[in-house]
């Protein structure tokens, strides 16, 4: 490595070979994992990392999973650069969801103002969500990270009022609301396989997050107040409000994923559609340090290992869970290298 | 050999060619030094000379990468201070090693019971009588069952002392320890050690300060840039030899502040006009409701440095803290360029040419994660936006930065590499640029140069003469009075949250203010 | 069945010892390593993984509830150990950590119950925890039933929570593993082992919180679903700061959570004319307001969550 001398390319390997190490021990061990209990590894390992690409249909997944991993782990990142965990984007996603089911379900509009008041309502449950976490962390300094998921637990059960209410649709064995009304979907960019303009949404949100936490003033006070609160306060950060304000806007962020979702496609509230999203974009977002386009290029990478395994149940029967515990084993194999690297 | 003294028998403690390097820098170059028993012994040497890690060494607390140890010629192995303490080796730093929640008995006995015995319920007046008679020998008094985070510093530097006292302690060793005592506290400390040392003690005594390890030695070793430079009798010493072994030919001597004083030319500059920092009967409180600022009044012009003097913990911090606007005082005025500022945010004083040196420069100072650039704008990071005022201004954020690090010598490799990564002196240097980044019609700095070598402080003190001269107004909070007479105009001297007295240059006195210092009023 | 109202008070109290238990236990967990400075929020996951563990233990080998429960204790010390690895040796940031070993043994809990027996119609069973009768005393009307008639594990935890209670502030050793979470610097200097005080008390720390998964399993149905810890660990993360990281009022602390899930589920059975969501939605609201008023009494262990390195320069 000491041959490569030009600096920029020097970083880059660098700042790449804890991640190329990390993946690749994870995937090892899953390997030999799968090996120990029965499973054909080659066969495991091919259904994994080519599901996407193999039809139009598991691409068009694959890249609808992205889009819901991007924005949530945007909404996970923007508060982590101030030190904050908001491991609430689950109840916030979920709330968001309500909200668009609410405005689908209860008025009728033109297909474009309907769409909009949906996502917006998401936008606004979803930020509301976060806000009583970020209140209770700027007035008696609650540690955030308690709170939200205490909120998370109660956003479960909201759903579960509202999916098994007067909306609930009796035909489904699972509960689930009636589907809203086709007004208030979200618009195609293409037809088939079907992809949503989501995908424009979050890849303008994860740019303009790139903006705002990098070249921004409001960035740089939001990285000085995660950095080191006392200096940043010192010298005139409001830390004591800057904490909150990005839990509220990680909530804003996590509601759009959730109004998203569903107009964009499921089209009704599901109990449990919450899968396993938020733990994925947790660790994306651990993964990229709160960067977004770091984060953007794991939201892909994850994406399509999230498809390759959900098939992989389906053929192989190893369980889904699998993905959660590679990308788990992979954070922690990178922040491994990374201490490492520097000894 | 380096020995100038040459002993006939074997010494205590011999340390021989240690050499420890931290990443890229070489601390240690090689040192051998010994301690012969009974005596005290001066560690003579500018700051970053290596003289801290050398007896952190010695103590355990950190590893030599190579060189050897003996105890009376044995050779030993200390690799943790558990080691150190059992060869009755025992450090006092510089900042304490207390807890502050639990009380002076307690800090004294930790760690002190072996594993059996450490699982036996453990009375309140466990080790109390044996501690109480180490207090009468050694005239260390100490209320054993306050919380420390109540005692005065020179209270608990005792409480520091007497737990290695009640380890058995055989090497006392002192790392700069009249930092936070007033002159007549450093008395006392002194004739304690000569007791010690009486009773058969041996102590090695880390300063930075020549007379005072004249004062208290009985042999100095000079060490500069991590080399033993030479060992003295203390009697025979004399101060210019020992400045040259300190400081090489670095500085000029003759031109030097440190070591000849100041030109009363330069010093006694009229300072001019109204005052541009007025503080009118202040009064501050704490989180509890105790008032730690009682009826503050000064006023400092332009052109002029005042002084507070004070040992550690007397209010000066609050005090600055309010003038910047950190914290909301509860009565009174602070005043800057005429402007009422009492109850204006920090960013807004500092826009109005407010400049900031914190005193703790690792937590209140720097930003670690974020690189030297953003950190050097911080406090004024509003000006560097482009005109839309929300997009930052790179490029110019970058070129500031470029100016400021070729202006101060900050040894990093990029503006833009990660500002944790730099070493003390040089995050002291980067407050530094950051406060002087414009020039600063009021200047509040708090131990402005604590830690800095000699070189680097010879040119803060220059930059303070400089702004001066150009008509800053200087408010300079420091611990160390010698600085304070060196540079100041006016002194004013803080005790308990009161400023206890006044004085012009004229008739400065180190213990006529040491007595201001230690509450004892005219 | 008749609304007997003296039933229902008896096996309310009942329920609220046994179920002190998951919550103490969890609770002496964080505490005891956060007395040494670390802050392992680990425990919603590893209580999970617990849980699993000793159902699959104690169902393969036809019942072995104790085998079952050692081996829950081995894979906690085990991830306490890898914890311990990445927090004080590597010296990575405990909250993240924390999460990623909360996905990552949760995850694990669920896989392991899902590879082995997979999806069912009926879960399978094991054995519940006896109950220990206490001679003499468990005949008192009453009374006997409530105190001197539970299983072993609730009297284990009470005589768990005095023993640290004894150790932390009675001993030596306490004062010592104390001093590691308020000054690691100053507990240094004087020799003690820093490290080792740390990893120890991280490895029991997650070894308890495992422990109190295996007891969700073992003590009230037998039978393991993923929703079995639904967000005790979590809640047990506020009764440690609630009970001020001291054992005493964490146990007495522990009485208000379990006595708000016994009441939650009293309600439910009565029919009360609330929805049953909102009804479970109650201990997280209340934990969140008692959360409100530890801010005012927040006695926390100076060096919490902070990674010690001896040779960091510092000021």
């Amino acid at each position: 490595m000491s041959r490569i001398s030009h600096p920029l390319l020097r970083k880059i390997i660098d700042v790449t070979i804890p991640y190329a190490v990390g993946i690749t021990l994870a995937f090892i061990i899953a390997g030999i994992t799968m090996y120990l209990t029965g499973f054909d590894v080659l066969l495991s390992y091919r259904t994994i990392f080519l599901t996407s690409f193999t039809t139009a249909d598991s691409f068009a997944l694959t890249l609808l999973k992205f889009i819901t991993l991007l924005m949530l782990s945007t909404a996970f990142a923007i508060p982590l650069m101030s030190r904050k965990f908001n491991i609430g984007i689950e109840g916030q996603f979920l709330l968001g969801a309500i909200g668009a089911t609410i405005v689908g379900l209860t008025l009728h509009l033109p297909p474009g103002i309907h769409v909009t008041l949906a996502l917006l309502l998401g936008i606004l449950l979803g930020a509301l969500w976060a806000a009583i976490p970020a209140y209770l962390l700027y007035k008696f300094n609650v540690n955030e990270v308690i709170s939200t998921i205490l909120m998370n637990f109660i956003a479960f059960y909201l759903v579960d009022y509202v999916a098994t209410g007067p909306w609930r649709d009796v035909v489904p064995g699972h509960p689930m609301t009636i589907p809203i009304a086709s007004t208030s979907y979200l618009p195609l960019i293409l037809h088939r396989p079907s992809i949503h303009i989501g995908i424009i949404i979050s890849i303008v949100l994860t740019i303009a997050a790139y903006v705002l936490i990098f070249l921004t003033i409001y960035g740089y006070e939001l990285r000085a107040s995660g950095s080191n609160p006392r200096a940043a306060n010192v010298f005139g950060i409001n830390v004591k409000f800057l904490g909150p304000m990005s839990l509220i806007l990680g909530g804003a962020v996590a509601g759009l994923a959730g109004a998203i979702e569903v107009t964009g496609i499921h089209y009704r509230l599901i109990e449990g559609m919450e899968s396993n999203y938020a733990p994925l974009s947790i660790l994306i977002a651990l993964m990229g340090k709160g960067n977004p386009l770091a984060i953007l290029f794991f939201a892909i990478f994850i994406s399509v290992i999230e498809v390759g395994t959900s098939a992989l149940q389906r053929t192989q029967g190893v369980p889904v869970e699998l993905t959660l515990i590679v990308e788990a084993l992979i954070l922690i194999f990178v922040l491994v290298a990374e201490v490492m690297r520097r000894r | 050999m380096n020995q100038d003294v040459v002993n006939k028998e074997v010494p205590f403690i011999l340390m021989k060619n240690i050499r420890k390097r931290f990443g890229n820098v070489i601390a240690l170059d090689g040192v051998t030094l010994d301690i012969k028993k009974g005596e005290v012994l001066g560690l003579l040497g500018e700051n970053g000379a290596g003289k801290t890690t050398l007896m952190n060494i010695l103590y355990g607390l950190y590893r030599a990468d190579s060189g050897e140890i003996f105890i009376y010629g044995k050779k030993v192995k200390i690799t943790s201070p558990r080691d150190g303490i059992k060869h009755g080796i025992f450090m006092v730093h510089q900042h304490f090693k207390l807890i502050s929640n639990f009380t002076a008995l307690e800090n004294i006995i930790i760690g002190t019971a072996s594993l059996s015995k450490a699982l036996k319920p453990m009375k309140p007046d466990y080790a109390r009588e044996k501690i109480e008679e180490l207090m009468k020998k050694f005239s260390l008094y100490v209320d054993l069952d306050a919380k420390i985070r109540d005692l005065p510093i020179g209270v608990q530097q005792r409480v520091e002392i007497l737990k290695a006292l009640f380890r058995g302690a055989k090497l006392l060793i002192l790392d700069e320890p009249t930092t936070n005592l007033t002159p007549q506290e450093v008395d006392v400390l002194l004739k304690s050690l000569r007791e010690m040392v009486q009773s058969g003690l041996s102590v090695v005594f880390i300063t930075h300060k020549i007379h005072e390890a004249k004062a208290v030695a009985d042999r100095i070793t000079v060490l500069r840039a991590g080399k033993v430079i030479g060992t003295l009798p203390a009697n025979k010493a004399d101060d210019a030899t020992l400045v040259r072994m300190m400081v090489g030919e670095k500085i000029t001597i003759e031109n030097s502040i440190l070591f000849k004083g100041i030109k009363a030319s330069i010093i006694s500059a009229e300072a001019k006009g109204r005052p541009l920092l007025v503080v009118k009967n202040l009064y501050v409180t704490d989180e509890l409701g105790m008032e730690v600022l009682k009826n503050i009044s000064l006023e400092v012009k332009g052109g002029e440095i005042l002084g507070i003097a004070g040992v550690a913990g007397n209010g000066q911090r609050e005090l600055v803290e309010a003038i910047v606007g950190i914290r909301k005082p509860i009565k009174g005025k602070v005043i800057i360029k005429g402007i009422d500022v009492t109850n204006l945010p920090p960013s807004k004083i500092f826009s109005l040419g407010v400049s900031y040196v914190p005193e703790d420069r690792l937590n209140d100072g720097i930003l670690p994660t974020l690189s030297v650039a953003e950190n050097i704008i911080l406090g004024f990071h509003k000006l560097f936006t482009k005109s839309n005022k929300v997009l930052l201004n790179l490029r110019e954020i970058r070129k500031v930065a470029r100016e400021s690090i070729k202006k101060f010598d900050i040894k990093a490799p990029h503006e833009l590499s990660i500002a944790g990564r730099l070493s003390g002196g040089n995050i002291q240097k980067l407050m530094i640029a950051r406060a002087l980044l414009r020039k600063p019609v009021v200047l509040i700095a708090h131990n402005m140069t604590r830690g800095l070598d000699v070189a680097t402080t010879e040119f803060v003190l220059r930059e303070l003469l400089r702004l001066k001269r150009m008509g800053s107004a200087i408010l300079f909070v420091s611990e160390d009075l010698e600085e304070l007479m060196l540079i100041s105009d006016r002194i004013s001297v803080m005790y308990r949250g009161e400023i206890v007295g006044n004085i012009p240059r004229e008739r400065f006195d180190k213990y006529e203010i040491g007595k201001l210092m230690a509450g004892i009023r005219g | 069945m008749e609304y007997d109202i003296y039933t229902i008070i008896i096996s309310s109290f009942k329920y609220l010892l046994m179920l002190l238990v998951p919550y103490a236990l969890t609770s002496l967990g964080i505490m005891i390593s956060g007395r040494a400075g670390i802050f392992n929020i680990t425990a919603e996951g590893m209580m999970l993984l617990g849980a699993s563990v000793t159902f699959l233990v104690t169902y393969y080998t036809g019942g072995n509830q104790v085998l079952g429960l050692l081996t829950c204790l081995a894979v906690g010390a085990l991830f306490g150990l890898a914890f311990g690895y990445l927090t004080i040796t590597l010296k990575l940031n405990q909250f993240i950590v924390g999460i990623t070993f909360f996905i990552l043994t949760s995850s694990l809990g669920s896989l392991l119950y899902k590879v082995f027996i997979g999806v069912t119609l009926t879960p399978p069973r094991v054995a519940v925890l006896p109950e220990i009768n206490i001679p003499l005393l468990s005949q008192i009307p009453a009374i006997g039933e409530i105190l001197f008639k539970q299983n072993i594990m609730v009297y284990l935890t009470i005589i768990l929570a005095i023993l640290f209670h004894y150790l932390l502030f009675k001993t030596m050793l306490g004062l010592n593993i104390r001093s590691v979470g308020e000054n690691p610097r100053a507990a240094d200097v004087l020799g003690i082992n820093v490290f080792l005080v740390k990893y120890v008390t991280v490895i029991i720390g997650m070894m308890l919180m495992s422990l109190s998964g295996g007891y969700l399993l073992l003590a009230f149905t037998g039978t393991f679903t993923e929703y079995i810890v639904s967000g005790r660990g979590w809640i047990a993360i506020a009764l440690t700061l609630f009970g001020k990281w001291s054992p005493i009022p964490i146990l007495l602390g522990s009485l208000i959570f379990s006595g708000i899930e016994v009441t939650v589920y009293q309600l439910q059975t009565m029919g009360v004319a609330i929805p049953y969501q909102f009804l479970l939605m109650i201990p997280y609201i209340a934990t969140m307001i008692i959360l409100i008023w530890v801010y005012k009494r927040a006695e926390v262990p100076q060096a919490l969550g902070k990674p010690y390195d001896r040779e960091a320069i510092e000021e």
